[in-house]
């Protein structure tokens, strides 16, 4: 849920809130007043019929619709004014109205008096509507206005949380540019892009070590392991050397071939998480494989192994040049490689997607984490080559798969084709 | 042949100074680019070994200078920096080989060799040896006048070896030097000896000799003697 929406939620609801008190509050409260003042008039009103009489006016002059008086016998006690709310029959409505009706019995010179007199409340119900109709429109209109102002408010006074929400997005850890936000005089904004500016400028300058790093460890790898092959070399080209002596060095000589192998895997791997290989171009993924099939076949052929090709559909992707040809190369590798000699390799092609299949048996080890470094089969495997292909699938949002069936491994990348 | 290499790697000089000097190249080493530019400023060279990863400059500095006053002299980058900009650089600015450290030294006296082939368009482009003539223009081998027939990877084989003769060639090197660096995908690698079988036999079908030896299982070696 955005902010914003969060915001006037809340503010709708404490707005119900308060106006619905409001609203009760003012309905009683004007029920009252209204109450008291018909109660005023009927006791003025009272008070005239008692002048009238006084005056001595025919009591049935003084009987109406609303005002009812009678001679009544002495009784002891004169009851003090009543106060009762009545309905009364309207015939010209054919209903039944409100009314608040005063009784008392009173003596006036030797007479006893009941006088009852009764005035309608519908006015008063009408006027009690009519102030809940404006009350609902001015609270409609309220809050009509406070959303509309929220919303011109919140999308200027945000503007600037969300240009540093974008920029963010839109950092590469390998950019050459320092991140720069645009100045903003709200406090909390400013607080927050300096604090930003300073983490990320530590970030960047780890970054920058680390890529320095990594070039520098691999110079300073790569030239001693030059210098122990080249001297392996040298001592293998002795002549004087008997078997055992040269299997010691060729011992080594092997140790420095696949530490050497090591030390480019890891540093691809590096370079591929570091997003080092920006350039990006349009690949067709099909001719590719072709390519380097055509590579790989006389390897594929010296062991033996029969490979049917099917491209249907091509296949297009955006990505770095170099990144495609190893992507491809260690699946077509991984394919040859662990495949037995007379076995077979499948490729095929269709919309998306795209699958290597190669005969072999199943692997066994459950905790085999097939796209993990250092995860193989075999020890002269380096344990690289897919950890590789997952780093490269990662980057480029393509979808790899792995399942065992029927005797065959088979690796399926499936392309963001939108 | 002269060749200058530009390394400041004193172990990797030593070794280079020594295969290539058996070799019979005359060899000077410059360790730094200054040094380098002087000695290419001075003196005429065939072949120039250059490392990219100098202590005063990057090698890609000296490689301009050198297409810019010597264009005539092959260039082959040597480098510990795996790195894909460079070799693009470098390829760019006209090197006519890149090599990536740990190299072999029979791989870069196989590319020292066919730089300084491809560079002596007038030059002999026939590489003579006892009974065996290997034109490396049509790519053709003949033994006592007669010419053999072989698949491309043969040819490329016992060029290698003729070029290394003497040496030592692991099987990791020879399957380096034809297929690439493929090793890692073979459970074995004898299957290069089949190649070898083969060479073998179509070269003493012609009559040659039988030079090809094998070493305690770890490779092969030309035996010229």
């Amino acid at each position: 849920m955005k902010l914003l929406a969060k915001a006037i939620l809340y503010y709708l609801l404490a707005a119900l809130l308060s106006f619905g008190m409001g609203g009760v509050l003012i309905y009683f409260n004007t029920n009252k007043l209204i109450h008291k003042d018909v109660e005023n008039f009927l006791v003025n009103r009272e008070e005239i019929a008692t002048t009238q009489i006084v005056n001595g006016e025919s009591i049935s002059s003084l009987n109406n619709y609303e005002q009812k008086v009678i001679i009544i016998p002495p009784i002891s006690k004169l009851n003090i004014s009543i106060f009762t709310d009545t309905l009364i029959y309207d015939i010209i409505d054919d209903k039944y109205h409100p009314y608040l009706q005063l009784s008392l019995n009173r003596k006036i010179g030797k007479q006893y008096y009941h006088i009852e007199i009764s005035k309608s409340l519908i006015e008063t119900k009408l006027l009690v509507r009519e102030i809940f109709i404006t009350m609902l429109f001015v609270f409609i209109g309220l809050i009509v206005l406070m959303i509309v102002l929220n919303l011109l408010i919140s999308r200027n006074m945000w503007r600037p949380f969300k240009d540093t929400l974008k920029k963010l997005k839109n950092y590469k850890s390998g950019q050459s540019e320092p991140i720069k936000f645009k100045k903003t005089n709200t406090y909390e904004f400013s607080q927050l892009n300096e604090i930003i500016e300073i983490m990320m400028g530590k970030i960047r300058n780890d970054y920058l070590n680390l890529k320095e790093f990594t070039e520098n460890a691999s110079h300073e790898i790569l030239t001693p392991l030059a210098v122990i092959k080249s001297k392996t070399d040298m001592l293998m080209q002795l002549d004087n050397l008997n078997e055992h002596e040269l299997n010691f060095v060729k011992a080594i000589y092997d140790s420095t071939v696949k530490l050497s192998r090591l030390n480019q895997g890891l540093l691809l791997l590096a370079k591929i998480e570091n997003q080092q290989y920006g350039s990006e171009e349009k690949i067709d993924l099909n001719q590719l494989m072709l390519n380097n099939f055509k590579e790989y076949k006389e390897m594929a052929d010296l062991k033996e192994i029969s490979i049917r090709i099917d491209l249907k559909d091509t296949n297009f992707i955006q990505m770095n040049a170099n990144l495609s040809q190893v992507l491809i190369t260690n699946l077509l590798r991984n394919a040859i490689k662990h495949t037995k000699k007379g076995g077979k390799i499948e490729l095929s092609a269709s919309q998306g997607i795209l699958k290597f299949l190669n005969s072999g048996d199943e692997i066994t080890n459950k905790n085999f984490k097939m796209f993990e470094r250092f995860q193989k089969q075999n020890s002269e495997s380096l344990g690289l080559g897919l950890s590789i292909v997952k780093k490269i699938c990662d980057r480029y949002f393509i979808k790899i798969n792995y399942q065992y069936s029927k005797g065959l491994h088979e690796f399926t990348l499936l392309l963001d084709t939108d | 042949m002269k060749i200058l290499i530009v390394e400041d790697e004193k172990e990797l000089v030593d070794d280079l100074n020594e295969f290539l000097d058996d070799q019979g190249y005359i060899i000077e080493v410059a360790p730094t680019t200054s040094v380098a530019r002087e000695k290419i400023f001075v003196y005429q060279y065939d072949i120039l070994i250059l490392d990219l990863g100098l202590p005063d400059g990057s090698g890609l500095d000296v490689l301009k200078y050198v297409k810019k006053h010597k264009p005539q002299t092959g260039i082959i980058i040597l480098t510990a920096r795996d790195s894909l900009d460079d070799k693009i650089s470098g390829l760019d600015l006209g090197a006519d080989d890149y090599m990536t450290k740990p190299f072999l030294l029979s791989e870069l006296n196989a590319r020292i060799k066919s730089i300084h082939r491809r560079r002596n368009f007038d030059g002999n482009s026939t590489i003579i040896f006892n009974e065996i003539e290997i034109d490396t223009d049509k790519m053709r081998v003949s033994i006592n006048d007669q010419n053999l027939t072989l698949t491309r990877k043969e040819y490329e084989l016992i060029l290698y070896f003729v070029i290394n003769k003497n040496k030592v060639l692991t099987k990791e090197s020879i399957i380096e030097h034809l297929w690439g660096d493929h090793s890692d995908m073979f459970d074995s690698l004898d299957f290069i000896y089949t190649h070898i079988k083969n060479l073998r036999k179509k070269m003493q079908d012609m009559g040659g000799a039988d030079y090809l030896k094998s070493v305690y299982g770890i490779g092969y070696k030309f035996e010229t003697d």
